[in-house]
C-alpha cells in the first residue's frame, strides 16, 4: 500500500515536471532558462 | 581631414559623412552628421573614442575614415 | 490597456519594466540586451483602476527607421500593434540625441509620456533640465525619474494611464522646413533648439573625465587583453574554486551526500516501500537532482560576480578591446556581446546575435557563442576539478581561457572554409563607469538561482528518472543484476566506440554525453545515478568514484569535449531560428562536433604522453582520425578557395 501511494505521488511529480519541460521545449527553451523564442514570435525570430 | 587622422583631444565640426545611405542615416540618428560638433577623446586599441552630443562612443578605424572633419 | 516602453539603448527601459512589473528581466548597460519585446502586467502596487495594464518592454532604438533586426521589432510594434500609450524613456544625460527618437514617436498619433530618467547622474554632473519647459515645448507630459531607485515611477504610471484614457493625441512637433528641406535635418534643428532651451550645463563633455582615464588603462592597446583575462580568471577562480566551490562542497558532501539520502532511506524503510521504488527515488531522483542542486551556491556566487561586473560598465570596454582581435577572424567587437550574454546561458546569447547586421558575422557568432562556458556547464567543470584537481585553482578559469582560444581558432577556421568579406562597421556606446549596484547583482543571482532550481526539478528530474530506469532494466523490462546488461548500456555501447580515439572507454561516458545534449547539467546527474551503484561515497569527493573511469588527463579532455560539442537542444533550437536555414544549422552542429572531438582528442593523447610518458588508449585510432580530419579541412579550404577564384574570374569577365 505505501508503495502505491509513494509511487503515485512520485510519478505525479515526474509527470508534472515532464509537462513543464515539454512546454518550454516547444518554445525553444529549457525550463528556467532565460530567453526563448515563443511560437507566435517564431516567424519574427526566424526572420 | 578624416577623423582617423586626428589626434586625441581634437574638437571639430563634422563636414561630411561619406558612407552608404543606411550607415549615414544610422549615424544621423545619433547626432553624428554634417555641421555637428565631435570630440575625439582618445584612441584606444585601434578604436576611436568620440564624444557626440554628450555621449561617448567607440568606433573602429573604418568608421573614423568616413567622417570628414575640419 | 497596453503601455509600451520605448527609448534609446541603455536609457533604462528594462530597469523601469522590472520596477513596475516585478519581473527580473536581464538588464545590462550595453546595446542588445533586450532583443525581443517582453510583456508583463503592471504590479498591483501601481494599479489605479481595476482594468489590467499590460506593459511591453521594447528593444532600444535610436530611430524609428531600423538599423538592426531588433530595432525593427520596436518599429513594428509601435506602428503595427498601436499601444494605448508610449512611455518614452530618455536618458537625461543625452537629452538632445534622445529627442530625435522622441519627435518621431510624437508623430505616431499615440499618446506619449516622457520619463526623464537617470536624474541622479544628471545631478551629479551638476546639470539641470527644465522638465516643465520641455513638456511645454513638446506638448506632452514629462516626469523626472530614477528608475533603478523607483523615484518618480508612480507619477509616471499615473500620467501614462491618464494620457491613455484621455487619448490625448499630440500635435506633431512643428518642424521648420524654411531653412532645410529634408525631414531628418529639420528634426535635428528642432531637437537642437529644444535641448538648448531646456538644458543648462556648465561642463564641457569633451573634457577628460574619470571614466576616460579608466578607459585609457582598461582598453589600452597592450594592457586591455591581460586585464580582461585577469578579471575573468578572478571571477571564475573565486566562484568555482573559491567561495562557491567551498559552499558547494559542503552541500554536495554533507547535505546531498549524507543527510538527505539517509533521511529518505530511513523514511521509506520505515513505511515499508518496495525497495525498487525506494532506489528509484533515492538513487535516481534525489541522487541525480541533488548532485546538480549541490552546485547551486557556486552558480549564485558566479552570477553575483558577473552581475557586479556587468553593472560597472566594464563589458562594453571588453567589446572595444576585443574588436581589434576579432576583426582578424572576420568578426568584430559586436560579436563579443552575444558571447558575454552566453556566459549565462547560450540561448539568450545566440539570440543576441540579432544585433549584428552583417549576415556572415552573425552566422559565425551564432556558431561560436555556445563555446563560452554557460551556467549549465559550470557544474561539470566544478565536479571534475574537485575530483581530479582538488588543490588547483586553475581548472575553472583555464576552461574559460580555452574557450577564448577556441573561439579565435574556430573563427579563423570558419573564415578559411566559408570565405567572406567583413563589411560590418563597429560602433558601441560607452556608458560612464559606476560603482556596481549590489542590489542588481543580488537580483541577477536570485534570478539565475531560481532558473537553476526550476531546471533541476523539471527537465533534469525527468531525465534522471529515465536514466535510472534505463540503467536498472534490460530490454526484457526486468531488473538487471549488472548495469552492463541494461538498456542504457546498449545505447551507450553504440556510441562508445567512437569515443575510443579520445581515450574515453565505457558506455557510461557515452550515456552521460547523450543526456548532456538534453541539458548539460545532466552529465553530472547521470554520473551520479550510474555510479551510485558502484559506491556509497559522494560523487564530489577528491579521487572519488569517477577516478575509476578517468585519469586527470582524460577527465580534463572530457570537460573540453562537453564544452565545445554542440550545446543542449534548446540552444540548438535557438541557433536554428537565428541561422534561419537548415543548411547552416547542420554546418554549425557539424563544426561544433568536429571542434569538440578534436580538442578532446588532442588533450587526451598529447596530454597523456606529456604527463604519463605513455600514449592513452586508442592512440592508433586517434592518428587515423586526425589525419582524416586534417585532410577533410584542407579539402574544404581548397574548395572554397577555388570558388572564390571562380567568382573573381567571372566578375572580371563580366566587367569586360
Amino acid at each position: 500500500m505505501p508503495t502505491i501511494i509513494v509511487g503515485i505521488i512520485f510519478f505525479g511529480i515526474i509527470a508534472f515536471a515532464a509537462y513543464k519541460s515539454r512546454e518550454s521545449i516547444k518554445n525553444n527553451s529549457c525550463p528556467g532558462c532565460s530567453g526563448s523564442c515563443t511560437i507566435e514570435k517564431k516567424q519574427k525570430c526566424g526572420r | 581631414m578624416m577623423l582617423s587622422q586626428a589626434k586625441a583631444g581634437h574638437k571639430a565640426i563634422i563636414q561630411e559623412i561619406t558612407g552608404n545611405e543606411k550607415l549615414k542615416k544610422f549615424l544621423f540618428s545619433l547626432g553624428c552628421s554634417e555641421g555637428q560638433e565631435i570630440g575625439l577623446i582618445s584612441i584606444l586599441a585601434g578604436n576611436y573614442i568620440i564624444n557626440i552630443k554628450d555621449s561617448r562612443y567607440a568606433i573602429d578605424r573604418k568608421m573614423a575614415e568616413i567622417i570628414r572633419i575640419n | 490597456m497596453k503601455i509600451a516602453l520605448a527609448g534609446n539603448p541603455n536609457s533604462g527601459k528594462t530597469t523601469l519594466f522590472n520596477a513596475i512589473t516585478g519581473k527580473t528581466e536581464y538588464v545590462g548597460n550595453w546595446p542588445g540586451v533586450t532583443v525581443e519585446k517582453k510583456e508583463a502586467f503592471l504590479k498591483t502596487k501601481y494599479q489605479i483602476s481595476k482594468s489590467k495594464v499590460r506593459i511591453v518592454d521594447l528593444p532600444g532604438a535610436y530611430s524609428i527607421a531600423p538599423y538592426t533586426g531588433e530595432e525593427a521589432i520596436t518599429r513594428d510594434f509601435v506602428t503595427g500593434e498601436k499601444p494605448d500609450v508610449i512611455i518614452n524613456i530618455i536618458d537625461a544625460n543625452s537629452l538632445e540625441r534622445s529627442l530625435f527618437f522622441t519627435t518621431q514617436l510624437l508623430e505616431l498619433e499615440i499618446p506619449v509620456v516622457i520619463a526623464l530618467n537617470k536624474q541622479d547622474v544628471l545631478k551629479r554632473h551638476g546639470d539641470v533640465i527644465d522638465s516643465v519647459r520641455l513638456g511645454a515645448l513638446l506638448n506632452c507630459k514629462v516626469v523626472e525619474t530614477v528608475a533603478n531607485k523607483g523615484k518618480g515611477v508612480r507619477r509616471l504610471i499615473e500620467d501614462a494611464i491618464e494620457a491613455a484614457s484621455m487619448k490625448s493625441i499630440h500635435t506633431s512637433p512643428d518642424l521648420d522646413f524654411s531653412i532645410v528641406s529634408d525631414e531628418d535635418n529639420a528634426r535635428q534643428k528642432f531637437t537642437g533648439m529644444i535641448a538648448q532651451e531646456c538644458h543648462v550645463s556648465n561642463r564641457d563633455t569633451n573634457d577628460i573625465s574619470l571614466s576616460d582615464r579608466l578607459d585609457r588603462i582598461v582598453a589600452h592597446k597592450w594592457l586591455g587583453l591581460p586585464i580582461f583575462f585577469l578579471v575573468m580568471w578572478a571571477v571564475y577562480a573565486f566562484s568555482i574554486e573559491g567561495l562557491g566551490g567551498f559552499l558547494s562542497e559542503y552541500l554536495n558532501e554533507t547535505v546531498f551526500g549524507e543527510i538527505v539520502p539517509n533521511a529518505a532511506n530511513a523514511f521509506f524503510e520505515g513505511i515499508d516501500v518496495n525497495p525498487l521504488l525506494q532506489s528509484l527515488i533515492v538513487d535516481g531522483a534525489i541522487g541525480g537532482v541533488g548532485a546538480v542542486i549541490g552546485f547551486l551556491p557556486l552558480i549564485m556566487v558566479l552570477f553575483f560576480c558577473l552581475g557586479l561586473l556587468e553593472d560597472s560598465g566594464y563589458m562594453s570596454r571588453v567589446a572595444v578591446v576585443m574588436d581589434r582581435f576579432f576583426k582578424k577572424i572576420g568578426l568584430s567587437g559586436k560579436s563579443i556581446i552575444p558571447m558575454i550574454v552566453g556566459s549565462g546561458c547560450a540561448i539568450p546569447g545566440v539570440m543576441a546575435t540579432r544585433t549584428i547586421e552583417d549576415i556572415n558575422e552573425k552566422r559565425m557568432t551564432t556558431i561560436l557563442t555556445p563555446f563560452v562556458p554557460c551556467g549549465a556547464k559550470i557544474p561539470i567543470i566544478a565536479l571534475f576539478s574537485a575530483v581530479f584537481f582538488p588543490n588547483a585553482s586553475w581548472v575553472g578559469p583555464s576552461m574559460y581561457l580555452l574557450a577564448i582560444v577556441m573561439i579565435a581558432l574556430g573563427g579563423l577556421l570558419l573564415k578559411k572554409i566559408f570565405v567572406w568579406e567583413n563589411t560590418s562597421i563597429f560602433l558601441i556606446e560607452l556608458p560612464e563607469y559606476k560603482i556596481p549596484s549590489v542590489r542588481h547583482a543580488i537580483t541577477q543571482m536570485l534570478k539565475h538561482a531560481k532558473g537553476f532550481i526550476i531546471k533541476a526539478s523539471t527537465i533534469i528530474l525527468v531525465m534522471n528518472t529515465l536514466v535510472w530506469f534505463m540503467q536498472a532494466y534490460g530490454w526484457n523490462l526486468r531488473p538487471v543484476t549488472i548495469q552492463d546488461a541494461s538498456i542504457l548500456a546498449s545505447f551507450g555501447g553504440i556510441i562508445s566506440p567512437l569515443l575510443i580515439p579520445l581515450g574515453f572507454v565505457g558506455w557510461q561516458l557515452a550515456a552521460a554525453i547523450l543526456t548532456g545534449f538534453v541539458a548539460k547539467e545532466n552529465v553530472v546527474a547521470t554520473f551520479a545515478v550510474l555510479l551510485a551503484v558502484a559506491s556509497e561515497d559522494a560523487l564530489y569527493l577528491p579521487g572519488g568514484v569517477l577516478s575509476g573511469i578517468f585519469n586527470p588527463v582524460t577527465g580534463y579532455a572530457f570537460l573540453a569535449f562537453n564544452l565545445f560539442t554542440p550545446p543542449c537542444f534548446a540552444a540548438i533550437g535557438a541557433m536554428n531560428s537565428e541561422l534561419g536555414s537548415k543548411k547552416w544549422l547542420f554546418r554549425a552542429i557539424g563544426f561544433q562536433l568536429g571542434v569538440g572531438y578534436m580538442v578532446a582528442m588532442l588533450i587526451s593523447q598529447i596530454g597523456s604522453i606529456i604527463v604519463y610518458g605513455e600514449t592513452a588508449i586508442g592512440f592508433g585510432y586517434s592518428i587515423v582520425v586526425l589525419v582524416s580530419i586534417v585532410f577533410l579541412v584542407i579539402r574544404l579550404i581548397r574548395k572554397s578557395d577555388s570558388n572564390v577564384k571562380q567568382v573573381l574570374t567571372e566578375a572580371r569577365e563580366g566587367g569586360i
